[in-house]
């Protein structure tokens, strides 16, 4: 159940997932986040390490269009 | 006869201030290090240097994502105040999160961001409930910044007792203001009270607990230790039995808001600084009304509290009114203080002589140090067992084929005790047994004696509190008290029942 400090903060530093804002925001938060979350955390992470960018890229950036699209109508 | 007591431990010497210091001052360390480490971590480590055009727009999307994510809670917001009842909000907001994530279903990054922040929400809902505003290593570096830097003087023991001041750096009073003002910036950043009581936040309130014991600040001690034991009704308890009953702190039940109590709390600290003149100045009253007046040991508790305290209402009209057992307190230390060896040497021709003789007149107030034989023994003989009685300074003792002893609640109930004793019947003596459990070392017991006074009226004395029994019979007594045997038949060293413990 530990979770390795230095694999996650290197998993934050470099995730695709992440904006660089949020970046800096959950290496603040893991300061105080307990052990349960910095695994949860972790995991969700390492499940972004999978993601075949190459074919995410064009899919998500076309969600994310329309997903701005539907938020900003509503 | 039966064996009364097992020969006692060997005890640890006590901790001493120096070394309670370092220790503090290492496990903060060690807390802080730990508390470093990720920090250090963070910095050490760099992120993939080869930077792609398709991480750039990664990089890019995600930046947009986060800024629709905002959006989203931002749309949140408004619905709340465009739906006032809950279940329209939940139906509109629903159908916005299920537009979204039905948007997002065909891509693997989405549900994954999702699950970020809910992970975030859950985070920020955590701190929402009173932030400190500061990390764990500054709070720890709050505490320790509260600890001297050199060991406490011996000298300044945890009595409440005055110490001799002065403003020099490493004097009692510059030790004992740092200390005060560490505390109350400790009771500032109890804003986040859940948190606190996870993981370290727990350690550092029994560690805080125990500093306070050591500065004699046994109030806020056991306040600290029931903090950590997240227990509102506990709490109530703690406060109850430490007598911080202040006016301005209103005792919590359970289910109250904790926050309000905590600003009492620290504001019961800073009056607490306010209210240590007046005590110290009632000590010393006692000391100068002792000597003055001549009247040594015989004078009388009540005249000494009435003196005291219209002396001390005089010479300060404005302060806040000193409470009566605080009163009390302080005039039980001032006493003792106060040695005055002989108590007809000084005294007047016409007070009373140290054996009354009207039942339930009260003695002289100065007590002797506890366990001091404050009268002949009584001997008497029951079942030819022969059975002592002793008025000791803290109690009554009464040792038969076993001992107990009753420890009442004041002096003044003791002295009562030390009268009637004197009257009683001893062979119309009963002790009942009311209550038995095991405990680490023997039987807890509480018991009742009951027996005639010579002109014939019932006497009665009810232990108090529990008096722990270590005898070879702890163990029998128990499982006939389990048992619920009504007697409890007590032998002597050939066999023989000398006594009948009464299971009422």
């Amino acid at each position: 159940m530990s979770v390795d400090l230095t694999r996650l903060i290197g998993l934050v530093k470099s995730s695709r997932l992440l904006s660089e804002t949020e970046r800096k925001g959950w290496l603040r938060k893991m300061e105080t986040m307990d052990g349960e979350q910095l695994k949860e955390l972790e995991e969700i992470l390492l499940k972004a390490e999978h993601i075949n960018w190459e074919e995410e890229l064009p899919k998500y950036e076309a969600a994310l269009a329309k997903a701005e699209q539907v938020i900003q109508q509503f | 006869m039966a064996e009364l007591n097992t020969p006692p431990e060997p005890q640890t010497p006590p901790e001493s201030h120096e070394a309670f210091i370092q220790r503090t001052r290492n496990d903060l360390d060690a807390l802080k290090a730990e508390m470093e480490k990720v920090a250090k971590e963070s910095k050490d480590i760099e992120p993939d240097s080869g930077d792609t055009a398709m991480k750039q727009r990664a990089k890019e999307l995600a930046d947009r994502a986060e800024a629709l994510h905002r959006k989203f809670d931002e749309k949140i917001e408004q619905l709340r105040v465009r739906f006032p009842s809950q279940e329209s909000l939940l139906k509109a907001t629903d159908s916005l999160q299920t537009q979204i994530d039905s948007i997002f279903s065909n891509t693997q990054a989405g549900p994954l961001r999702s699950a970020l922040n809910k992970l975030n929400t859950k985070i920020t809902d955590k701190n929402e409930t009173g932030t400190t505003g500061m990390t764990l290593s500054e709070r720890v570096e709050a505490v320790k910044a509260a600890l001297p830097e050199k060991p406490l003087p011996q000298s300044s023991a945890p009595s409440g007792e005055a110490t001799p001041e002065g403003d020099a750096e490493g004097s009692p009073k510059n030790w004992k203001n740092r200390i005060s003002e560490g505390f109350q910036s400790f009771v500032g950043m109890l804003k986040d009270f859940k948190e606190m009581l996870q993981g370290f936040g727990t350690e550092m309130l029994m560690m805080l607990s125990s500093f306070a014991k050591m500065i004699g600040w046994n109030d806020v001690a056991q306040w600290l230790e029931t903090l950590a034991s997240n227990d509102a009704s506990e709490l109530a308890n703690a406060l109850a039995k430490s007598g911080v009953s202040m006016k301005q702190l209103k005792k919590p039940s359970k289910g109250d808001d904790l926050e309000k109590f905590k600003q009492q709390m620290s504001t019961y600290l800073q009056e607490k600084g306010k209210l240590e003149a007046p005590q110290t100045a009632l000590a010393n009253r006692y000391q100068e009304l002792a000597t003055s007046t001549k009247r040594g040991t015989a004078y009388k508790r009540n005249e000494f509290y009435k003196d005291v305290v219209d002396k001390w209402k005089a010479e300060n009209p404005t302060a806040k009114e000193c409470g009566a057992a605080e009163l009390e307190r302080m005039a039980v230390i001032a006493m003792d203080k106060t040695k005055v060896p002989d108590r007809t040497a000084e005294g007047p021709k016409n007070l009373p002589t140290p054996t009354p003789e009207k039942p339930g007149e009260v003695l002289a107030v100065v007590l002797p140090p506890q366990g001091t034989n404050m009268m002949e023994s009584q001997k008497v003989k029951v079942n030819n067992t022969e059975i002592t009685f002793k008025m000791l300074s803290d109690g009554l003792e009464i040792e038969g084929v076993r001992k107990y002893k009753y420890v009442p609640r004041s002096p003044t109930a003791l002295e009562k005790i030390a009268l009637d004793v004197q009257k009683v019947k001893p062979e119309k003596i009963n002790i009942s047994l009311l209550e038995a459990k095991r405990v680490n070392d023997g039987i807890a017991v509480k018991s009742k004696a009951e027996a005639q006074t010579e002109d014939g009226k019932p006497w009665k004395l009810e232990s108090e509190q529990p008096v722990v029994i270590v005898s070879k019979e702890a163990e029998q007594i128990l499982l006939a008290v389990q048992r619920g045997d009504g007697t409890i038949p007590i032998k002597n060293d050939k066999g023989e029942v000398v006594m009948n413990l009464l299971h009422t």
